[in-house]
C-alpha cells in the first residue's frame, strides 16, 4: 500500500517510534540541577520591556510595521551602546596573544597548590589550595585565566581545570580525566588544546572548550603526534610533528584540522626522538626553530622558513657539542636556547639575535642536568627553572648577560609568566 | 491542576510545578532530540540543557499558553548547538531491530515497516536542521511558521525543505520493496 496523504498521515506515528527509546533516566538529576539554580530575574529579558509580538515576528511577507516596537527597540538599543561604552571604558585592556606585553604576575605551584607571585615586590599570593594535588599552572594567551591540572592518583589520570586570576570561578575543562602524559596548552583564542593517545599508536589532539560546558573539538590525529605549536600572528595555523612510516617530519595543519602541509620531509629515524621536540615558531610566523638530531648524537639548533624552504643550522658549528630547545623572546629579538659547551660536562642558557647575527651570550648560572625557561612577557628578562632536584628556586636572568637573581619562592617546577596590557 | 497554571507557578519559582512540567514534557522532548540527533547521549544532553534553559529563563516567556512551542524551541536549539560543536566527532550509530506494530488502532504493519525503514533512511540523509523542521512539523504538531520562528529560517524555506523530505518518501514508497526485505534492516540513534 502507498499513497502520498497516506504516508504523511503516518509519518507522527512512525517518528514516534523511529525514536522511541527507554523511557528517560536523568529527569531527577536535571530537576536537582534546576532546584539548585536561581531563575534569572525577569527584568534582565529583552521580553520584559518589548511586546511579545515584536520578538516572535514570524519571518513571512506580511509587511506590518511595528511602529511601536521599533520605537521601543530603538530606545533599548541606545541604552544598550550608552551600557556598552561606559562598561567599555572601565574594562581593563587585554594583550594580544602573541607579541611583546606587559609583565604580570608569576604562577607557580608549591605543596599541591597553585599560588601567584609578583616578581616586584615578592608577595606571594596563593590561588588555589585544598587537598587536591594541582600543578602546572599555564596563563591564558589574554592573562586573565589559568589552567592547571589536577590528579587525586599522583601517578593517574587527571583533570585540567581553568581559574580566573583573581581565584574565583573554578572550571573543570575535562569531561574525562586525561592521562599523565597528555600535554596541553593554551590555544591563542582561549580553548585548551590537549594531545593524549589514542588507539592503534595514534595521538590525537583535540580543543577542549574552558568555559566549563564540556564541548570538545577534535582537530587530528596522526601517530607520534606532539609539541603543537600556534602560528603567530593570528593562531589559524598550527605546527606539529609526527610519525610517517616510522620517521619523524614536520607538518602544518589549519586549527579546523583542514590543509595539512609537510614543512620538512620525514626522513629521521623514530628512535632519534628529540628531533622536532621543542619545535617553535619566529615571533612573526615566518621561520621555525627546530632541534635537529643524528644517529650519533643530540642536538642542534635549526632554523626553516614557514614554508618548508632553507633548512639550515641557525648557530653556526662551534665547540658546543649540544644546543637546542629554542625559546623566542615575544618581541622577536632573542632567541635562547640549551647548550652544553664542554661535551655534556655543565649546561648553561645561550642568547642570540633571533636573526642570527651579533655575538652568542651565555647567561645566568650553569647548570648540572636540564632546565625549563620562558621569557618576560616584555622580553627583558628570562625566568628560568633548573631540573636539578636539590634546587626548588628559579631565576630571573637578564638577556644580555647581566646580573641574575633568584626568586623568593620555592616552587614546583612548572612556572609560567603572566601577560598583562602593556603601558 | 492545568499547565497554564502550572506555567505560571513555575515562572513564580515554584520548583514543584516546574518539576510536574518537565515530567509530562520529557519522554516527547527525548524522542524528538534523538530523531534529530540521531544519537542517544547527545540527545539526553540536548533535552537537559534545554529544560535547565527553561528553567533558568522562565520569566522570559510571557504567555503561559506558549510554554510547549518555547521548550520545543529551547531543546531543538540546543540539538542544533550540540550538533554544530560536536560536528567533527563521529557519531555514535546505535542499531535497533524493527519490531512488528501490532494492534486494532494500527496500520497494516507491513506497510508500517516498509514505511519506517522509508522515513529512517530520508531523515537519515538529512542534515540536523532538515530534521529539526521535519521533527517540530510532523512530530511536535508545529504549525510551519512556527516551525519557522523556531529555526529562524524563512517560511518558503521550512516549506521548501519539508516538500523535498516528503517527496523522497514517497518516491522511496513508490519503489518500496516486499516489506519483508526491510523487515531485518533499519537503524536509529
Amino acid at each position: 500500500m502507498s499513497g502520498d496523504t497516506r504516508l504523511e498521515r503516518q509519518l507522527p506515528l512512525i517518528l514516534a517510534d523511529l525514536g522511541a527509546g527507554p523511557a528517560p533516566d536523568y529527569t531527577e538529576t536535571l530537576l536537582a540541577r534546576t532546584a539548585a539554580t536561581a531563575q534569572r530575574p525577569g527584568w534582565t529579558f529583552i521580553e520584559w520591556w518589548l511586546p511579545m509580538s515584536a520578538l516572535t515576528e514570524r519571518m513571512a511577507t506580511t509587511p506590518r510595521v511595528p511602529l511601536r516596537a521599533l520605537a521601543a527597540v530603538a530606545i533599548l538599543i541606545l541604552a544598550l551602546v550608552a551600557a556598552a561604552l561606559y562598561v567599555g571604558s572601565q574594562q581593563r585592556r587585554l594583550p594580544a596573544p602573541f607579541g611583546p606585553a606587559g609583565n604580570g604576575l608569576i604562577a607557580y605551584s608549591s605543596g599541591g597548590d597553585i599560588l601567584v607571585g609578583d616578581p616586584v615586590t615578592g608577595d606571594p599570593r596563593l590561588l588555589v589550595g585544598g587537598p587536591a594535588e594541582d600543578s602546572g599552572p599555564g596563563f591564558s594567551p589574554d592573562g586573565t585565566r589559568l589552567a592547571f591540572f589536577r590528579e587525586s592518583d599522583l601517578s593517574g589520570p587527571r583533570d585540567i581545570y581553568v581559574v580566573n586570576e583573581d581565584g574565583s570561578h573554578l572550571v573543570r575543562v575535562t569531561p574525562e580525566p586525561v592521562p599523565q602524559q597528555a600535554w596541553a596548552n593554551w590555544a591563542p583564542d582561549g580553548r585548551m588544546a590537549v594531545i593524549q593517545s589514542g588507539s592503534a599508536g595514534m595521538n590525537q589532539f583535540d580543543l577542549y572548550d574552558t568555559t566549563g560546558n564540556g564541548s570538545v573539538q577534535m582537530v587530528a590525529s596522526a601517530a607520534g603526534m606532539d609539541f603543537v605549536q600556534f602560528r603567530p600572528p593570528d593562531g589559524r595555523e598550527f605546527l606539529y610533528r609526527a610519525l610517517v612510516d616510522g620517521k619523524w617530519g614536520l607538518f602544518a595543519m589549519n586549527v579546523d584540522g583542514s590543509t595539512m602541509r609537510t614543512i620538512v620531509e620525514p626522513t629521521v629515524d623514530a628512535k632519534i626522538d628529540m628531533t622536532y621536540s621543542r619545535v617553535t615558531w619566529s615571533a612573526d610566523g615566518s621561520r621555525i626553530f627546530y632541534n635537529r638530531g643524528a644517529a650519533d648524537g643530540c642536538c642542534q639548533l635549526w632554523v626553516v622558513n614557514a614554508d618548508g624552504s632553507d633548512p639550515h643550522e641557525f648557530v653556526p658549528p662551534g665547540v658546543d657539542s649540544w644546543i637546542g630547545e629554542a625559546v623566542v623572546s615575544p618581541d622577536g629579538t632573542w632567541v635562547a636556547y640549551w647548550h652544553s659547551p664542554n661535551d655534556g660536562q655543565t649546561f648553561g642558557l645561550s642568547v642570540v639575535r633571533a636573526d642570527g647575527t651579533g655575538p652568542v651570550i651565555e647567561t645566568g648560572p650553569e647548570q648540572p642536568g636540564g632546565a625549563h625557561w620562558t621569557w618576560a612577557p616584555d622580553s627583558s628578562k628570562i625566568l628560568m627553572y633548573p631540573d636539578d632536584v636539590s634546587s626548588s628556586y628559579a631565576y630571573l636572568l637578564d638577556p644580555e648577560g647581566g646580573p641574575w637573581t633568584r626568586v623568593p619562592w620555592q616552587s614546583g617546577g612548572d612556572l609560567d609568566w603572566q601577560r598583562v596590557a602593556a603601558d | 491542576m492545568d499547565q497554564r497554571r502550572l506555567v505560571e507557578r513555575a515562572r513564580e519559582g515554584d520548583h514543584d510545578a516546574f518539576a510536574e512540567l518537565v515530567r509530562a514534557s520529557v519522554a516527547r522532548l527525548d524522542t524528538a532530540a534523538r530523531l534529530i540527533l540521531r544519537d542517544r547521549e547527545l540527545a539526553r544532553d540536548a533535552v537537559q540543557e534545554g529544560l535547565f534553559r527553561a528553567w533558568r529563563d522562565l520569566r522570559s516567556l510571557r504567555d503561559p499558553d506558549r510554554f510547549d512551542a518555547w521548550v520545543y524551541r529551547l531543546t531543538v536549539n540546543a540539538c542544533l548547538d550540540l550538533a554544530r560543536r560536536r560536528r567533527r566527532r563521529p557519531m555514535e550509530v546505535e542499531v535497533t531491530e524493527i519490531v512488528e506494530l501490532s494492534g486494532p488502532t494500527q496500520p497494516d504493519p507491513a506497510d508500517m515497516v516498509a514505511d519506517r525503514a522509508l522515513v529512517d533512511g530520508v531523515m537519515r540523509r538529512l542534515d540536523e536542521q532538515g530534521r529539526s523542521i521535519v521533527v517540530l512539523h510532523y512530530f511536535l504538531g508545529l504549525p510551519i511558521s512556527e516551525v519557522a520562528t523556531t529555526l529562524g529560517i524563512p517560511v518558503g524555506t521550512v516549506k521548501s525543505r519539508l516538500n523535498r523530505a516528503l517527496g523522497d518518501m514517497r518516491a522511496g514508497a513508490h519503489e518500496a520493496a516486499p516489506a519483508a526485505s526491510l523487515a531485518s534492516g533499519g537503524t536509529l540513534a
